[in-house]
């Protein structure tokens, strides 16, 4: 996992674009780390992987010198618990909360800095199939809101364990194919809507008190496979495996700008997408190994 | 059911155990700009131990490319072996970067060489390679590598090997615990005696039982 201070640019002769060199890496996990998170003050951040561990490390100093001595406190903790591949974080904007999600089939809630770590953990019904996503309600935070690999997705309460509204799959009952996967999940900061990205090709809107579609459309050419709201809640970013990232206005959901971004490796190409929370930044990370900042 | 085409994803939600689990594809097939890295890292996931299967370049594979690709994943795969080491490896009981006892490796990430402990060795060593692999200054595209950056390769290789050497020496069990999953060190060794990129005197790790004594004069 490498951090990046944007400001310490590398000079190019002759580029349309910069070049930065990571001014920290962080090691630990065994394998792939498969999501990232941070809370708001940027203090800390926190990745789940592939050994099926969440990690909180302590960020450093943002004019560290990338070749200092290793400390071996940037690890804060290690969360064990998911006994599979974690696929999603999320951390809670206004308590010391984390959110993860894991191929395990459970949802776990954590509270990084207490003695007992572990909140609460949630294992769904087997019809629901596998998360794959995860955030917590902006708008209600005592509600989160899964995704899961089957297509369905739901809200639940997070002190209850129970669902509070089955969000409207229009997949079969029975259905499962790879292609109805629901890859992720964002809430919208102030109105109570979640926003789902799917395996084919749509990005849906729900209303979470409803539970029903808002509005369906096809955003991509290829898999969506990543949200992210601003923190306004004006535009939506999306990725996809289509190598593209578009960025959408939420009232009109007129795509407004549409960038080509990365190369595809083997069928996958756009993973991530994020927007900065206070400068006009996004950014797009890619199976081709480059992250990328648009301005 | 209809035959579905074949996508290769991780998905999310993918279990360790189900991961990559997507038939091989054959090389001449990648439709992709990353074709190569794609196609050394099925043949490691298929046999990690098969060391020259995986080291065989497809037919009129641009040589350039080929060493960087597999420099590229070897610098991938040494994180493993940092991570053991971030454990193992304390800045004080081993305050050098050491091998044998003969020499003591200075640190080539900072302006001038520094005698770093063996664990900031590791982790410049390999950081500094991966920024070097990724530089636009030296390797602006994957599919062609220029004359000039190649030899470039060769001093990463050098460093990096030291990272071998140390963990076999000092710490043994780590490194036997990595090389029996990866056989990693097996495979950076006969990659860079099969392309030159090392001279035989700095191999000084005993992995290859059958390593036949030099003929050739070295570079």
């Amino acid at each position: 996992m490498k951090l990046w201070n944007l400001k310490r640019t590398i000079p190019a002769k002759k580029s349309a674009f910069l070049d930065v060199e990571p001014i920290y890496t962080f090691r630990g996990h065994v394998g792939a780390v498969l999501c990232v998170s941070m809370n708001p003050t940027g203090e800390q951040c926190y990745s789940g992987g592939v050994d099926g561990t969440v990690r909180v490390w302590n960020v450093p100093n943002s004019n560290i010198d990338p070749y200092d001595a290793y400390d071996p406190d940037v690890l804060s903790l290690t969360l064990s618990g998911h006994t599979d591949a974690v696929w999603g974080l999320a951390f809670h904007t206004q308590k010391p909360q984390l959110l993860s999600c894991s191929a395990d089939g459970t949802v776990k809630l954590w509270s990084p800095g207490s003695k007992a770590p572990l909140l609460q953990s949630y294992a769904a019904e087997p019809a629901m199939g596998v998360p794959s996503s995860v955030d917590f309600v902006h708008e209600d935070c005592s509600h989160m809101v899964v995704a899961y690999t089957s297509g369905r997705c739901a809200v639940y309460d997070l002190e209850t364990s129970k669902v509070v509204v089955q969000l409207e799959s229009n997949q079969n009952v029975e259905g499962g194919a790879a292609r109805d996967q629901l890859n992720c999940v964002v809430s919208h900061p102030t109105m109570p809507v979640t926003v789902a990205a799917h395996e084919d090709r749509h990005i849906r809107f729900y209303d979470n008190v409803t539970g029903k579609v808002v509005q369906a459309m096809v955003a991509h050419q290829d898999a969506v496979t990543s949200l992210a709201v601003d923190p306004n809640g004006l535009y939506l970013l999306s990725g996809s495996h289509d190598c593209s990232v578009r960025l959408w206005n939420l009232e009109t959901k007129q795509c407004v700008q549409e960038i080509t971004a990365h190369r595809k490796k083997s069928d996958e190409s756009i993973h991530c997408v994020g927007f900065h929370p206070t400068k006009p930044y996004i950014a797009s990370g890619g199976a081709d190994a480059l992250a990328k900042v648009f301005v | 059911m209809t035959e579905a085409p074949i996508i290769r994803r991780n998905r999310p939600g993918t279990k360790q155990a189900d991961f990559y689990g997507w038939p091989d594809e054959l090389f001449e097939e990648m439709d992709s700009t990353l074709a190569v890295q794609q196609f050394i890292q099925q043949m490691v996931r298929r046999n990690p131990a098969a060391v020259d299967a995986i080291l065989t370049a497809p037919e009129q594979q641009d040589e350039g490319v080929w060493k960087y690709e597999h420099l590229r994943q070897f610098c991938m795969e040494l994180n493993g072996l940092a991570v053991k080491l971030q454990l193992g490896c304390q800045p004080d009981t081993c305050t050098q970067m050491t091998a044998t006892e003969q020499w003591i490796f200075l640190c080539a990430a900072h302006k001038t060489p520094k005698e770093c402990s063996a664990i900031d060795y590791t982790r410049h060593t390999l950081d500094g390679a991966a920024c070097l692999l990724n530089s636009n200054k030296y390797f602006p595209s994957r599919v062609s590598i220029r004359e000039s950056s190649v030899s470039k390769l060769g001093s990463v290789c050098r460093r990096v090997y030291r990272i071998f050497a140390h963990a076999y020496f000092h710490h043994r069990q780590l490194f036997d615990e990595f090389e029996s999953e990866t056989h990693l060190c097996r495979r950076f060794t006969t990659f860079v005696t099969k392309y030159g990129l090392m001279t035989k005197e700095n191999l000084n790790v005993p992995i290859l039982e059958d390593q036949a004594p030099a003929e050739e004069s070295e570079a």
